[in-house]
């Protein structure tokens, strides 16, 4: 118990430190409130399918109706990360780029009789891209270059809390959540000449707000042996609290002094997280095979920063997975192994020079349990390989191919057991 | 469940070997407007003017060792330049006796006095293709150069300062090619009436001889000329620290000796340079305060010894838009260049501050510790080359007080008393703003 203990705490505090850094390296994130998460959740090996994920296994923070699936006597805890490996190209160049992502972290646990609760940490969206390029400064005599970095670090994080109530087939849920963080671009100006100036700025839009997620998920049986679960989940078009910043400075190349040229908050207003839905169906035959399907879509073409369309288009994602479990209370490790597949199409709602920075991917993967040698304590460790390719080489634009390698670790623990003693 | 961990901890580590190095490409499809550009602006009434005056000798300041500035180089000769007018220098300097000077016996013989010179720090004129032979006469001065100690003038002998030698008194002729190895091997033979009659001096010192002191020597003597004759077409610089001498060669019993007597009392040593600028298209600058524009005789001057010099008017500081800021400031002064020409180019050019009087008031900073330079960069075309100065400092300051002065500068050579270098500007100079622009 207390390596379980400690590998947890190593675990929660290496995914915080995870935090400070990066998760992204695309410069896709440079539009909008940054790249929306293309396949997360626990069911990533499924091609990210939620809306209609439900089991005692998971939380699936995604449709807060599904919270209702857990067991009634166990305290959840679950989190997860990602290590990703991109190729990045265009029709000149080629790149690379590593990341170490965090995924999630949410705990869960039954409060009264068909009423369940959720709260975690997840993240709504990512910024990170290092852009290093230089150019000829026209008019100069001899051919003078200016290097210009473009930098873009942060996103949209959630802190949220959640409950579910279910009434017989009919589940019900909402998360709150409470949505802050930054979109941050720094950018570097530099003349490749001896003793000038070069220039460093900064502009942050600093975002907190609440926003309500609500849930459905519903139960049909179609047979004994099989029935099928609709869901859906969404959030109204809202208000976000913004802060609009503006930083300058100049730096001397030969005695490093530093001028400051601009220290403003440019606005103070808001920018709004458009409607977002998402639907989808998972068909259970035997216990044993799942077919799910989801689709999302998202008006980003009405997301505004500071009454200003920021002139994206909207987004779509549909996913497909299918999840195989040979035997559940099987006697052999491997036929209690959950094996996973699935595939997802995305159009983040980036349309640069005519196309569509469109993402594919395909996933598989799979859910080991374990089960700890105390009072039927359990550990689902999730692993998922995801491969897939963002973008395009056409038209200037840049293709990106990565592999991710997700891991989902869920604890789940008997909290609310008493003893009988006789 | 140890595999357990094992397994956990495993993927893990891969997942935390991840570096996050985010260095990506991709600023194709970034929405970026900001960048570095320039704006040229040109300056204004490029001209050419030369100084009245300008001092040629060392003074009578006292240097930081209690000691009088030790003499360098003078200048001799004459070149006729076709866009200055012909420059004639005219070096004047005295002589002294030696320290511890030996007297010959009763039956010493004199065989020779010369006047040996050694090449200085330069040559300008043809040494190469067609050169030819150059020849200066020696004259004594008639009288002792005449100091003036008034307040301020720091008993300098200017350029224009009279050499006032005389005509019947020439006592050598000293002829040679322009190059290095006959210059230092050139001597002069010194007049035998005045050799024998200084070295029966020696001999016999009479009660008062001017051997017996440097002064009584110097008020003998009064010094030496070197007259360029009118075929010359050189000018050179001759080393006066030590290489500068007349010797004196006898026998005495049987032992061949010398006496030397070298260049001394700097204070006195001066150049006088004389332009004629008749039938040259800078004729008609005859007082300091006259200019003549580049745009009418398609050239402006700078050179050292004739005291030509390039004046504009630097231009304000442009008009920066929001979120817009300098990074760089460069004049840029486009001369003709020509591959070994006869007359070099400086290694560097400075500007200095004038008033509508055109005398100099001191060096252009780009802060208080330093001066703005300019230095040749080889991106002209063929026969030109561009100096490059950089006024970046010197322009944030003015943008930092909120001061649109236009400020009058000359480029001056450096030594232009000892140099005959030039630059010949072909074109008004601009002035080059590099600016960002940043949101």
């Amino acid at each position: 118990m207390k390596r379980l203990f400690l590998l947890v705490v190593i675990i929660t505090l290496g995914w915080f430190c995870s935090f400070g850094q990066n998760n992204i390296g695309t410069p896709y994130s440079y539009y909008g409130l940054g790249l929306m998460p293309e396949n997360t959740g626990p069911y990533a090996a499924m091609g990210g399918v939620a809306a209609a994920m439900r089991d005692n296994d998971n939380i699936n923070y995604l449709n807060p109706a599904a919270y209702t699936a857990l067991d009634s006597n166990r305290f959840y805890f679950q989190l997860a990360m990602n290590g990703e490996y991109t190729w990045i190209s265009t029709h000149q160049e080629i790149s690379n780029y590593r990341v170490m992502q965090n995924a999630y972290l949410n705990m869960g646990m039954r409060i009264r009789r068909n009423l369940y609760l959720s709260f975690g940490f997840t993240e709504k969206s990512d910024i990170g891209y290092n852009i290093n390029y230089s150019e000829m400064i026209t008019g100069s005599i001899s051919n003078i270059t200016f290097a210009q970095s473009l930098q873009g670090l942060g996103g949209l994080n959630d802190i949220y809390g959640g409950l579910g109530w279910r009434y017989k087939n009919l589940s019900l849920g909402i998360n709150f959540s409470f949505i802050f963080g930054k979109i941050e671009k720094q950018q570097t100006l530099m003349a490749n000449m001896e003793s000038s100036y070069y220039v460093r700025t900064s502009e942050k839009v600093r975002v907190h707000d609440m926003i309500f997620n609500p849930g459905i998920q519903y139960d049909l049986k179609l047979s004994p042996r099989s029935n099928v679960i609709l869901g859906a989940s969404m959030n109204f078009s809202q208000r976000l609290w913004a802060k609009q910043e503006f930083q300058s400075y100049k730096v001397n190349i030969g005695s490093s002094s530093t001028s400051i040229m601009d220290d403003e908050t440019l606005e103070r207003g808001y920018i709004v997280y458009p409607f977002r839905i998402n639907g989808g169906f998972n068909f259970h035959h035997k216990d044993r095979l799942q077919v799910a399907g989801d689709y999302t879509f998202h008006k980003l073409s009405a997301y505004e920063a500071f009454k200003e369309n920021q002139g994206m288009e909207n987004y779509h994602k549909a996913a497909l997975g299918f999840a195989l479990t040979p035997d559940r209370t099987g006697r052999l490790f491997r036929q209690r192994m959950t094996y996973m597949a699935g595939a997802y199409f995305v159009d983040p709602g980036i349309r640069i020079r005519g196309f569509h920075a469109d993402t594919y991917g395909l996933t598989i993967g799979t859910q080991m349990p374990f089960l700890l040698p105390n009072i039927g304590n359990e550990l689902l460790l999730g692993v998922a390989l995801d491969v897939g390719m963002r973008g395009s080489e056409r038209n200037g634009l840049v293709m990106e191919r990565y592999i991710k390698l997700r891991v989902n670790i869920a604890f789940k623990e008997f909290w609310f057991l008493k003893r009988k003693i006789n | 469940m140890n595999r357990i961990y094992l397994c956990i901890a495993g993927i893990l580590i891969m997942i935390y070997a991840c570096s996050n190095n985010l260095e990506t490409i991709g600023q194709d499809i970034v929405d970026n407007n900001n960048y570095i550009g320039t704006e040229d602006v040109q300056v204004l009434n490029t001209a050419t003017f030369r100084l009245d005056s300008f001092p040629t000798s060392s003074g009578i300041t006292l240097n930081s060792s209690g000691q009088l500035p030790v003499a360098s180089d003078i200048i001799v000769g004459k070149y006729n330049e076709p866009h200055g007018g012909i420059t004639t220098a005219v070096p004047c300097f005295q002589l002294s006796i030696p320290s511890a000077m030996e007297t010959p016996s009763y039956n010493s013989a004199l065989d020779s006095a010369v006047f040996c010179i050694r090449l200085g720090n330069g040559i300008w004129g043809d040494t190469i293709y067609s050169p030819t032979i150059q020849t200066f006469d020696i004259y004594r001065l008639k009288e002792v150069p005449e100091i003036i100690y008034d307040l301020g003038t720091n008993g300098y002998f200017y350029n224009v300062s009279p050499v006032n030698y005389d005509e019947n008194a020439r006592i050598g002729v000293l002829s040679f090619l322009p190059r290095r190895e006959y210059i230092n091997r050139a001597w002069a033979r010194i007049d035998d009436e005045l050799a024998q009659a200084m070295f029966y001096e020696m001999k016999f010192q009479s009660e008062h001889s001017y051997y017996e002191n440097n002064y009584a020597f110097f008020q003998f003597f009064k010094g030496l000329a070197l007259i360029p004759r009118e075929e010359n077409n050189c000018l050179i610089a001759l080393n006066a620290t030590d290489s500068l001498f007349m010797q004196f060669f006898y026998h005495d019993n049987g032992t061949a000796r010398n006496i030397k007597f070298n260049v001394s009392r700097s204070e006195y040593m001066y150049n006088q340079y004389l332009t004629d600028r008749t039938n040259s298209p800078l004729a008609s600058l005859n007082t300091q305060q006259d200019e003549i524009y580049l745009r009418d005789v398609n050239f402006a001057l700078a050179q050292g010894l004739s005291g030509y010099l390039t004046k504009f008017t630097l231009p304000s500081p442009i008009g920066m838009t929001q979120y817009s800021t300098l990074l760089k400031v460069q004049l840029e002064v486009r001369v003709e260049y020509f591959f070994r020409n006869a007359i070099s180019y400086p290694s560097q050019l400075y500007l200095y501050r004038i008033n509508d009087k055109n005398d100099l008031l001191g060096q252009l900073q780009n802060s208080s510790s330093s001066s703005v330079t300019g230095v040749p960069e080889d991106m002209g075309g063929e026969n030109e080359r561009y100096y490059i100065f950089d006024l970046t400092e010197y322009y944030q300051n003015l943008i930092d007080e909120v001061n649109t002065v236009q400020q009058d500068v000359a480029i001056v050579l450096p030594g232009t008393t000892s140099s005959y270098d030039y630059v010949i500007v072909k074109e008004e100079p601009i002035v080059r703003f590099y600016y960002a622009k940043y949101k």
